[in-house]
């Protein structure tokens, strides 16, 4: 079934290469085939024309006939949405909808009924709809199979009709929508014109083995040819179009078919949050046993005495039988603590502060989501200020709603560094989502024109797709209903801005500023003239609409954050299923009233408000104290033993080097030998003394020995009492080989082609070894700094060379 | 949480991974079975300093998978990639089905990221990509590592640990990131490191006329020697504790050598042992000059002196050898020079000398180009003239060298041609002169150009006079190269082939070959004019000599012809 089938994107490529026609004759029914074939080349030529010159494409669409008359439906529908909401039957519906709605409870209670045209329903449709909604228990395969006899049906009554001739505005002509809604409410893959190349079959003969139809999303080129505006109307609907004029009204209820395609994503949301988590859990908890005898040896001797933290006071007081009790808690409640700590692990509530911009995201998405309203928006803020935890947050509640309306496509400016490989990325995540085999998505994106041809043709007509039948929805419940969006998200969103021409984000705002396909676009970004860089067309089709992030502005909104972060609510508690309620509240006691309050932690917190204001730094500052906390789970014990364990704890953070500190500059500097400053201090004196920027060392290393030797002379002048302040003189060598390390650590830099003076004449390049021309990436007063420091710390040690190092800084 | 430390992670700490304990405890909280591990970790110092093997230690003792790659290993963005993902696949045991599973190229990080994604998608147990040294990418782009730190981002069971030596920190680009600092051993840790772990402090086997040495009193001898060590030579040079056991194993053969050899230690004393003070009196050496040169890193040792053990004792043998044998050979020679042949056998012995690297011809034209390129022009005439080979001459040229020796500071950075013009007439010979007056000043003029000097053009008085004694040192000092043509340059061979040659042979054409020869082997190069086309006419080319005078030098002594007659300075 699946040869003669052939659904893959190839069939498309063949089709309009034109030498495949004969090809598909084998394979199919003959005069459907050709026909299509003639019809193909138009639109594929159309399409082409489309997606390389993006501007046109607007034209191109306005000169559509059809498109009119659509945008007057969209009008109408969702007027028409709100009176459903209200379930009102709306005065535009025909008399056969009522019927079927009243039989229908859940398709009143849905948000978008479609026109029902059950009259030419034949009964072959009505019974495939009837087997879909018992397949929607039995996985995908059988949908798509029933999906597949629902398009082939579709197909003969296609044929039989005779209508499709090619259009005069060279589009291809669409199968009436009441034969396409049937099929697609079972597969909406189907909805991108599967229905034009399938060959005739009966539906018995397609259920036992055909392999998987896609979604509507499929990335398939054949699908893209029949997504792509279709104008063609069967003469009743035309009629009725005019009649009521509101062809496109249901167009959102179509797309609301429910994807069965794909395993629910819901449970596959649930499967990947609480199955994580159990799992885990059950290790920790074997591993507690294990735990259990180390933690015994090491409360009945302390062997740690190595170790700076693990000396805690309170071990030895501790009993070892409470402990042992409530280790599986504490792991558990330390995995949803630690979790939070790693972003990995969703809070159930948004932060309080950026509360307002959680709604507006949130009805922004839910807005795209449930009602198809296409949008953009931009999430402006800091690293680490939370834009992706609150988009996150927010699909995460919508999934529990719309758990399988909306696709999601991840991009991030980063790792999609241009826009065919981002476009590969979209096609393998929504290929992924579609569960399609990645032979089909391997084929796409061959070019990127042909990529882009097609991920536009799916994306640019939905409206096509009609539910008409109310019977399935009758059968399949309200979910049926509803449509699928993409949320597109954008990370780094200005990295895309960078892409030549801005194409993809062109294409994307075009989506989702038309009445195409209900995208929303998410971009998130750190910089805040990230509309700037958007080319003026571009520009024109974002919405503007934005939504900053900020950062905490007060220490309290702060320190809440934090608490939050750490406590463990009673959802969460809920959520994980392991933890004692008991345990959950000693914990809570314990963060509010010891581990927050102490002296160390509150360092850290504040001293991270005032310098990064970035909640991740903190969290990772404070993960190693909460890896070790040791919170007293016996009621018995005073909390001054909890006292003396935090402190032991935040030891860990505040004692060793900081944690979130990224290496600088200075630091290096105090780390490095005498011999790797005198040369810096050498070259930043040519620089301060002679107004040299670049110096080679042949330079420094003259005025090296110069200031050496000077030094010396004055210290037998002297007399020299101190016979350690003699600095070594070295020898070139070994000064070229810590000239070397110097270049090597960063600290000094070459300069790169000639100065501007020179004429051009110097490649600067061409110099090697002791003749190229370095810069300093350090003053002399940083030297100056980091010389006082270094010898402050190392005390008595060369603490002679120390202040002839520091003469050098400031004898200039 | 204590109990979270495995008690053979306890010990580890205590025997392996010593003075990294902090680091060792932080990672291992970082890294546990049980809790979730942040994306990426940065673990930042300078390089020795123990940061792979700590990270690597930690992990293993957490049964945690992990590989490592390192990027200074990596060619391109795209050799690491490839790298990374073969390392992963390597790492989980399923190159099996890596036909099966149709993995895409992997031609760019979102390739990567999808095959990751494809491999690590079932999998529950963390994976951790260390990636070492990571500034130290090949051709990375400014995208690569800030992708590479998201890449965890949809892959829960991968986390990342960079590794870095640059003092710059990483742009990653995103929160959160714990930066882990790995601080240089501190004197007393590096001390402890090299006593903990000392090189062979003996030769093995012993030869037989080595006194019995105690054990302890051995120790203690090294346990100096480590500090000594320290404090002289390694701590003012570098923070390396490789190096620092490198040079130790170097030194120590010979600083114990009096001990072992059974030699009377010198100077009235009451015992004749051997003690600290006394072989470092003897041994001073060590300390200065020898141990300076054993610091430096080189493929082919220069010193002729033995450095271990065995080189040592058969060092000793022939010495002995020699002595015994010389008295029955004859008597007369060995009073003339008892140690000529040990030092030539020993010599012969240390240094192979192989063939030279340059023929004869090219050695030379070697010298004739640096020569060319550190001469100013309007010496030529001096040195290099034909005219001038002459004893009068010769002297002539002398005192023009010492004058211009003495007053060359002054004279020789005149910007303006007024005056040079005054200040070339009296500085040398009227027929000299001439020619001088005779250079363009554009010669002049490209030569100030050579200077990659931050000089400001503007000109008060004061400045002008600073800018030009900072000039003059500036020559003096940087030896910067300066382009020449072909023509000068076998001018100047004719000039100092010692055997001269003859007039009428043409020699441009063997120059020419010898030079691209030269030119393969880096020591000249093509100056390329940046914004010019390629120069048509080869004697319009411009060389340039790249090595520096003591290369030069060292060249030419293989051959027996120098440098020294033909420089002004």
């Amino acid at each position: 079934m699946s040869s003669d089938f052939d659904p893959s994107p190839r069939a498309s490529k063949r089709r309009r290469t034109g030498r495949y026609g004969s090809q598909r004759t084998l394979l199919a029914d003959p005069v459907p085939q050709i026909r299509h074939v003639s019809s193909q080349f138009t639109t594929e030529k159309y399409e082409d024309d489309v997606n390389l010159e993006g501007d046109q494409f607007d034209d191109d669409e306005v000169n559509t006939p059809s498109r009119s008359t659509r945008k007057s439906g969209n009008r109408s529908a969702t007027s028409r949405r709100k009176a459903n909401r209200a379930d009102n039957v709306d005065s535009h519906i025909s008399e056969e909808d009522i019927p079927s709605r009243s039989d229908t409870p859940s398709a009143t209670r849905s948000l978008r009924v479609t026109r029902t045209r059950r009259s030419q329903q034949s009964p072959v449709d009505r019974n495939v709809a009837d087997r879909n909604s018992e397949d929607v228990a039995n996985g995908n395969n059988a949908n798509e199979l029933n999906g597949e006899s629902a398009a082939d049906q579709y197909e003969d009554e296609h044929n039989e009709q005779g209508t499709p001739q090619p259009r005069s505005s060279g589009r291809q002509r669409r199968p009436p929508k009441r034969l396409l809604e049937t099929m697609e409410r079972d597969i909406p893959t189907k909805r991108s014109g599967h229905s034009t190349t399938q060959t005739s079959r009966e539906p018995t003969e397609s259920a036992p083995a055909s392999p998987a139809l896609k979604g509507i999303l499929t990335p398939s080129r054949k699908q893209k040819r029949g997504v792509r505006k279709s104008v063609m109307f069967d003469q009743d609907e035309k009629v009725i179009e005019e009649q009521f004029g509101f062809r496109d009204i249901e167009t959102p209820a179509v797309k609301k078919l429910p994807k069965r395609a794909t395993p629910h994503p819901k449970k596959s949301k649930a499967v990947e949050h609480n199955d994580a988590i159990p799992s885990a859990m059950v290790e920790e908890e074997d591993q507690d046993e294990d735990h259990d005898d180390v933690l015994e040896d090491m409360l009945l001797d302390e062997p740690l005495v190595t170790i700076p933290v693990p000396k805690l006071p309170h071990t030895e007081t501790f009993s070892t039988h409470s402990l042992v009790q409530n280790a599986p808690d504490l792991q558990a409640i330390k995995h949803i603590v630690l979790s939070r700590l790693t972003s990995s692990f969703l809070p159930s509530q948004p932060p309080t502060h950026l509360q307002t911009q959680y709604t507006q995201l949130h009805s922004l998405l839910k807005a795209t989501i449930e009602s198809s309203e296409s949008n953009s928006v931009l999430l402006l803020g800091p690293h680490g200020a939370g834009k992706s935890l609150l988009l996150n947050l927010a699909l995460s509640d919508l999934s529990s709603t719309y758990s399988n309306n909306y696709h999601t496509v991840h991009l991030n400016g980063f790792i999609q560094t241009d826009d065919r490989q981002a476009l590969r990325e979209i096609w393998r995540q929504l290929g992924h989502s579609r569960n399609l085999e990645e032979r089909e998505t391997e084929d796409i994106g061959a070019s990127y024109a042909d990529t882009m041809a097609s991920l536009l043709s799916l994306l640019s007509h939905p409206d096509e797709m009609m539910d008409d039948d109310t019977e399935t929805k009758n059968n399949n419940g309200a979910q049926i209903t509803t449509s699928k969006s993409i949320v597109f998200i954008l990370d780094e969103f200005d990295l895309f801005t960078t892409h030549p021409r801005q194409t993809l984000l062109y294409n994307l705002f075009d989506i989702a500023q038309s009445r195409k396909a209900p995208i929303v676009v998410v971009g998130c970004s750190c910089r805040m003239d990230v509309i700037e860089c958007l080319e003026k067309r571009v520009k024109s089709r974002f919405s503007h609409r934005w939504v900053l992030v900020p950062g905490c502005r007060t220490l309290g909104e702060w320190q809440e954050e934090v608490r939050r972060a750490l406590v463990v609510g009673e959802e969460e508690r809920a959520r994980m299923g392991v933890v004692e309620q008991k345990c959950a509240e000693q914990w809570n006691v314990y963060i509010e009233a010891t581990f927050l309050p102490s002296e160390d932690t509150q360092k850290l917190i504040k001293s991270h408000f005032y310098t990064t204001k970035s909640l991740p730094d903190l969290f990772m500052a404070l993960y190693p104290s909460i890896a070790i906390s040791q919170p007293p789970f016996s009621t018995r014990k005073a909390t001054n033993d909890a006292r003396t364990v935090a402190t032991g704890a935040a030891q860990l953070t505040t004692r060793g080097p900081e944690l979130s500190a990224p290496p600088s500059i200075l630091a290096v500097l105090i780390t490095l030998p005498v011999l790797h400053l005198s040369l810096l201090i050498s070259m930043c004196r040519l620089e301060t003394i002679h107004t040299l920027t670049t110096s080679n060392f042949n330079l420094v290393y003259t005025h090296y020995t110069e200031l050496v030797q000077t030094s010396r002379l004055k210290q037998t002048a002297f007399g020299s009492v101190t016979h350690s302040g003699t600095l070594r003189q070295w020898g070139r060598e070994t000064c070229r080989g810590a000239w070397e390390e110097l270049g090597l650590w960063g600290m000094i830099v070459p300069v790169v082609g000639a100065r501007e003076d020179d004429g051009g004449t110097r490649g600067g390049g061409a110099e090697v070894g002791d003749t190229r021309s370095w810069r300093s990436e350090v003053a002399l007063e940083d030297v100056a700094w980091a010389i006082g420091q270094k010898f402050e710390d190392e005390g008595g040690f060369g603490g002679g060379a120390g202040e002839v190092l520091s003469k050098w800084c400031s004898e200039v | 949480m204590i109990a979270s430390l495995p008690d053979e992670l306890v010990n580890s700490i205590q025997q392996q991974i010593t003075f990294r304990q902090t680091q060792l405890l932080q990672l291992s909280l970082f890294y546990s079975d049980g809790f979730p591990s942040p994306d990426v970790l940065v673990a930042y110092g300078p390089e020795d300093v123990a940061k792979l093997e700590t990270i690597q230690h930690a992990l293993t003792s957490q049964n945690i998978h992990h590989v490592v790659v390192n990027c200074r290993e990596c060619l391109s963005q795209r050799h690491l990639l490839s790298k990374i993902f073969s390392r992963c696949v390597k790492s989980l045991g399923s190159e099996g089905a890596l036909e099966e599973a149709r993995y895409d190229r992997l031609d760019s990080i979102n390739a990567l990221f999808g095959n990751l994604k494809k491999l690590l998608q079932p999998r529950e147990e963390k994976l951790v990509v260390i990636l070492a040294c990571a500034d130290q990418q090949r051709g990375a782009t400014a995208t690569l590592f800030p992708a590479l730190a998201r890449l965890c981002d949809s892959i829960p069971c991968l986390s990342i640990i960079l590794t870095s030596s640059a003092p710059q920190p990483l742009a990653l680009h995103k929160a959160g990131i714990p930066y882990l600092y790995f601080p240089p051993f501190r004197r007393s840790e590096a001390i402890k490191l090299l006593l903990r772990d000392p090189p062979r402090l003996l030769p093995d086997p012993l030869p037989e006329y080595a006194p019995s040495i105690k054990q302890e009193k051995l120790n203690s001898i090294y346990n100096q020697f480590a500090t000594v060590v320290f404090d002289t030579l390694i701590a003012p040079t570098t923070n390396s504790i490789v190096k620092y056991r490198q040079t130790i194993e170097r030194l120590w053969p010979r600083f114990i050598w009096p001990l072992v050899s059974g030699e009377t230690p010198t100077g009235r004393s009451t015992n004749n042992n051997w003690d600290f003070a006394r072989l470092l009196s003897r041994n001073r050496i060590l300390f200065q000059n020898e141990g300076e040169e054993s610091l430096q890193e080189r493929l082919i040792s220069v010193s002729s002196l033995p450095s271990t053990f065995e080189e040592l004792v058969l060092h000793k043998a022939e010495q002995d050898e020699r002595l015994t044998t010389q008295p029955e050979s004859g008597t007369s020679t060995t009073s003339k020079s008892p140690f000529k042949p040990v030092q030539l056998s020993a010599a012969e012995h240390h240094t192979p000398q192989g063939p030279p690297l340059l023929k004869f011809f090219s050695t030379l034209l070697l010298l004739s180009a640096y020569l060319a390129s550190h001469t100013h022009p309007k010496h030529d005439i001096v040195l290099f003239s034909r005219l001038s080979n002459t004893s009068s001459t010769n002297r002539r040229k002398k005192k023009y060298l010492a004058r211009s020796r003495a007053g060359g500071i002054t004279k020789t950075p005149t910007k303006s041609p007024s005056k040079k013009n005054a200040s070339a007439p009296d500085g040398g010979d009227d027929n000299d002169n001439d020619t001088f007056n005779t250079t363009p000043s554009k010669k002049r003029k490209t030569s100030t150009k050579d200077l990659d000097l931050a000089l400001p053009t503007t000109s008060t008085p004061k400045k002008e006079r600073a800018d030009r004694s900072m000039r003059a040192i500036f020559e003096k000092t940087s030896n910067i190269a300066r382009p020449f043509i072909l023509e000068r340059a076998i001018a100047i061979l004719r000039a100092i082939h010692p055997d001269g040659i003859k007039m009428g042979k043409g020699i441009a054409d063997r120059v020419y070959a010898e030079l691209a020869e030269l030119e393969r082997l880096r020591l000249v190069v093509r100056q390329d004019e940046r914004g010019k086309v390629a120069v048509e006419d080869i004697l319009e080319e411009q060389w340039k000599c790249l090595v520096g005078r003591e290369w030069v030098v060292e060249a030419g002594r293989v051959w027996g012809v120098g440098i020294e007659g033909w420089e002004v300075e």
